[in-house]
């Protein structure tokens, strides 16, 4: 028995380096600002404890709440139309043998670049009414306003722009699982006289529901953090159309110097984060077996 | 070659019993086999007894010295795997010469070992492949050199004729076989296969449920089961068995009445107890002693299967009573699907065996 | 293979074609772009340029401060990928074959770190690395970024170590191999392509990183491409011209980087999700 606790013991020392940077990185910071969600900090001077004073102030902040609505209708909105079309393209996929590697790589092309050049290439050189396409199609065919800077659709414009990046990966992960279904039972059902929309929905969506809801869950994670193309498109304007939590927490800690706000609000993300997280364990517990 | 005492040993993972407290003793030079169903035990025995599983309670000795909390090095043993687990990255020298280089051996010292061992497998063609670039029986080869490179007290080895096509599976039963032989080793094979087992062993060691149902020469096995496993177990076809129970009881045998085989008794006299009258018990007799008889002395029964092997044939029949037998068949060519053949048992054949498996 | 009749043969053929062109078009309208003159682009945006002349690509390179940017994006992406393989490789071993309870416990510290938003940590780490003058330096950042990129490295690490039969760490612990021999002998070799995947996907996420790249790496001396780019664009959004060269000079070399590599970058995203899900 004490043979193999032993031999434990020096198994540690593998995973040592790895648990010592994240926990110096990730896990005392943020143990630490959980602290300062209590407290008013300009980052410089002294801390001042408050208690629950930033809570009440965010809870009784219009924009914290425009934050916490836009940041559930970008979770509908991703949680829908990405993973439709990802599904559905996916399914095409299937039937193209030959070039779908191609198919692959091109739709990969707007998630592999850099949410900086892809948030500039759109604010730029597409929506921009002066020098963009759209600001073209407005002199020469039909006036379109600027999406971005408009209170209803500035949104909708931005969640359309990281779909255009974000697509492709969920294409790529559905297609792998696609094909991960037992031919066997494909060849069955066909035996059986099943037609292409039948064996997909019969077979093929069953067997890859497990990577579905996984998709599910990261996708509702990842949303409730997002930041960088909002933050680069339209920086949570206009007029709050687009603030996030992330952005709001942002701009508590950089603009205006209250880290106390900052890190509360940073607290409500992680809040959603923990409960989807909960969930994407509770779903990888086979993983956790050895 | 070493002696191995097994004493008390058991294991349990949290409140799973895998191995009940068993005894077990090997001399020096022995071919042991360890032979059951799958999940009996028999692999984690070996694996207990190799280090890999740790031992719940109990003692293992390896030439008198207690080796029970002693790592698999410290114990000089070698294992022979299921798999080969062949280290794939590195050439066959490099797989042979791996422990000894752990064990801080110098280069020159490691080569001369890894060709000695390379030309008693027949394996120096091939020292600088990968072990991709082998056939199954020549990977097992390399696995057996590994072994004997170290010179080790015990070989073990984990069904390693499992994994091998029927051809192959004969030869390199045969190789390890003539390897005991030359090597004079104390050897501890396991293996599901009875056939394997009857084959190569000096001693058997039947294994069910984490217990030892019986251990023995393979021919006491076969001879002399202990109980109603160990008999059918060993020997294919299948020993016939059939409920029975005791008319009458002598001195050294005893008369039974196999209602489903036909009216009248049958002579049993390989009795170790004297029964009861009336005993209700189970009754073993093997397909080979299983006899041609005339319609006077014998019993009738109709075959509803035949299966021609050639040399022998087996013949699947009923009796009208509700029996159904396998006999074996050497001579008896005009045998047909639907004739009637008559046939007696042997009273020094058959076996009686309690209702709760034990041989009476 | 099961037959399809054409007429859906040829409905996927335009829904997929419909999405390549949704792809590229933005990709495509850069490149063209990037070779006209400012004045050129206002008056039609989706004309082909008169000439392919690099004159943008320069002053797109200068504004940029790219010559700087590269060296950094490099430093900070090697050292990255290095902490994060390296420790990463090292942690999967005992969670891909140790059982008792602590190393569940730890898998699971790992699990939920990934949940973790950045925020979370940010601030503190920040006003920390200010005190220490850490801001700028590409290494200490590395670090930042190999920390969160770990969860990602070790869990697929493991589902790589886990392909690698037991039987072999059993044949080595016979052979007398203590944990370390082990795992430098006989794991470590075999997890070579693994490591690869994992140092793909990570120099990915490292090259693409904005917010903390962003936050740390302040200070001309310190800026990575993407953050050069940035500060570019949001200075020269007159010349739109350049700043498509600039998007070019930043999009160019990771593209490069994928269709070179594109098979290790789709095993690497779809390992992780699709694979290990089926157990």
């Amino acid at each position: 028995m004490s043979q193999i606790a032993e031999r434990d013991r020096s198994y540690l020392f593998f995973a040592l380096p790895a648990l010592g940077l994240s926990v110096c990185v990730i896990l005392v910071p943020a143990l630490l600002t959980v602290v300062l969600a209590f407290t008013d900090w300009d980052g410089v001077s002294k801390p001042v404890w408050l208690g629950l004073e930033n809570f009440r102030d965010l809870l009784n902040d219009i924009t914290f709440w425009r934050a916490i609505f836009n940041n559930v209708k970008w979770t509908i909105i991703f949680l829908t139309v990405p993973m439709a079309i990802a599904l559905v393209v996916a399914s095409l996929l299937l039937t193209r043998r030959r070039s779908q590697s191609v198919y692959q790589s091109i739709f990969l092309l707007p998630y592999i670049l850099s949410p900086i050049a892809n948030a500039s290439i759109w604010s730029n050189m597409i929506f921009d009414q002066r020098s963009g396409v759209l600001g073209y199609f407005s002199r020469h065919l039909l006036a379109v306003h600027d999406p971005l800077g408009h209170v209803s659709t500035a949104l909708y414009t931005v969640a359309s722009v990281d779909i255009w990046h974000f697509w492709g990966y969920l294409a790529v992960v559905f297609f792998a699982a696609m094909r991960q279904v037992p031919t066997e039972q494909l060849e069955a059902a066909y035996l059986e006289g099943a037609g292409g929309w039948q064996i997909f929905r019969h077979i093929t969506l069953p067997n890859i529901l497990p990577t579905i809801a996984l998709m599910f869950v990261m996708v509702t994670i990842f949303s409730f953090l997002t930041f960088d193309y909002v933050f680069l498109m339209t920086g949570g304007g206009p007029a709050h159309s687009t603030e996030l939590l992330s952005t709001l927490a942002y701009g508590f800690a950089f603009r205006s110097f209250e880290v106390g706000k900052a890190t509360a609000v940073a607290l409500f993300m992680s809040v959603f984060g923990l409960m989807a997280a909960y969930v994407y364990v509770w779903m990888s517990r086979e993983s956790l077996q050895p | 070659m070493a002696t191995l005492e097994l004493q008390n040993i058991e294991k349990h993972f949290d409140s799973v019993q895998v191995i009940q407290p068993l005894d077990l003793s090997i001399v020096h030079g022995e071919f042991v086999v360890f032979v059951g169903p799958s999940g009996c035990g028999k692999s984690t025995l070996l694996r207990m007894i190799a280090g890999l599983e740790s031992v719940s309670s109990g003692t293992i000795s390896i030439d008198g010295k207690n080796v029970t909390s002693l790592p698999p090095v410290d114990r000089n043993v070698a294992m022979v795997f299921q798999n080969y687990a062949l280290y794939p990255h590195m050439t066959v020298e490099e797989n042979i010469d791996f422990g000894l280089r752990m064990a801080g051996m110098p280069k020159a010292q490691r080569r001369e070992k890894v060709i000695e061992a390379a030309r008693i497998l027949k394996l120096e063609a091939y020292l600088a492949r990968k072990p991709k670039a082998l056939s199954g029986g020549q990977r097992q080869r390399v696995a057996i050199g590994r072994a004997i490179v170290k010179k080790p007290k015990l070989f073990l080895f984990d069904e390693p004729l499992s994994n091998l096509d029927a051809e192959l599976r004969f030869q390199t039963r045969l190789e390890i076989a003539k390897l005991h032989q030359d090597l004079d080793a104390t050897m501890i094979f396991v293996t599901h296969d009875q056939v394997e087992a009857m084959t190569l062993a000096d001693r058997i060691v039947v294994l069910r449920d984490g217990r030892i149902e019986q251990v023995g020469t393979p021919m006491q096995i076969y001879d002399d089961p202990a109980n109603v496993f160990v008999a059918g177990f060993i020997g294919s076809p299948k020993m016939n068995f059939l409920d029975a129970n005791i008319t009458a009881v002598s001195a050294d045998r005893a008369w039974v009445k196999i209602p489903t085989l036909a009216p009248g008794d049958f002579e049993c006299c390989t009795l170790r107890s004297r029964p009861a009258v009336g005993t209700e018990i189970t009754v073993g007799v093997r397909s080979e002693h299983i006899d041609e008889s005339s319609a006077v002395l014998g019993f009738p029964a109709q075959i509803s299967i035949l299966e021609r092997l050639g040399s022998v044939s087996y013949a699947y029949v009923e009796t009208s009573h509700g029996a159904r037998l396998s006999i074996e068949r050497r001579a008896q060519r005009d045998d047909q699907v639907g004739n009637i053949i008559h046939l007696q048992l042997m009273p020094e054949r058959i076996f009686a065996f309690a209702k709760t498996g034990e041989r009476l | 293979m099961i037959q399809t009749d054409p007429r859906p043969a040829l409905l996927a053929r335009l829904l997929l074609g419909l999405m390549v062109l949704v792809s590229l078009a933005p990709l495509l309208l850069v490149v063209i772009n990037a070779f006209k003159s400012h004045a050129d682009i206002v008056e039609n945006p989706l004309s082909l340029p008169h000439a392919l002349v690099p004159t943008n690509f320069k002053a797109a390179w200068i504004g940029g401060n790219f010559s700087v940017g590269v060296v950094n994006s490099v430093l900070l992406t090697g050292t990255t990928v290095l902490v994060a393989v390296v420790f990463g490789a090292l942690a999967a071993f005992p969670l891909a074959r140790r059982r008792i309870v602590i190393w569940k416990l730890v898998t699971l510290y790992f699990l939920c770190s990934v949940t973790v938003p950045i925020q979370l940590f940010l601030f503190p780490m920040y006003f920390l690395y200010a005190r220490l003058g850490l801001i700028g330096n590409v290494f200490a950042t590395a670090l930042i970024i190999a920390a969160i990129n770990l969860p990602l490295s070790i869990m697929l690490l493991r589902t790589y170590i886990l392909t690698i039969p037991t039987e072999l760490d059993d044949a080595a612990f016979i052979d007398g191999a203590s944990p370390w021999q082990t795992f430098r002998y006989v794991i470590l070799p075999l997890m070579k392509p693994g490591c690869v995947t994992v140092a793909v996907i990570v120099s990915l996420n490292t090259w693409n990183e904005f917010l903390i790249t962003s936050t740390f790496q302040q200070g001309d001396a310190g800026f990575t491409m993407t953050v050069g780019y940035h500060a570019m664009a949001g200075a020269m959004s007159p010349d739109l011209g350049i700043m498509m060269a600039g998007a070019c000079i930043v999009i160019v070399p990771i593209i490069a980087f994928f269709l070179l590599l594109q098979r290790l970058f789709i095993d690497g995203m779809t390992a992780g999700t699709a694979g290990a899900v089926k157990g």
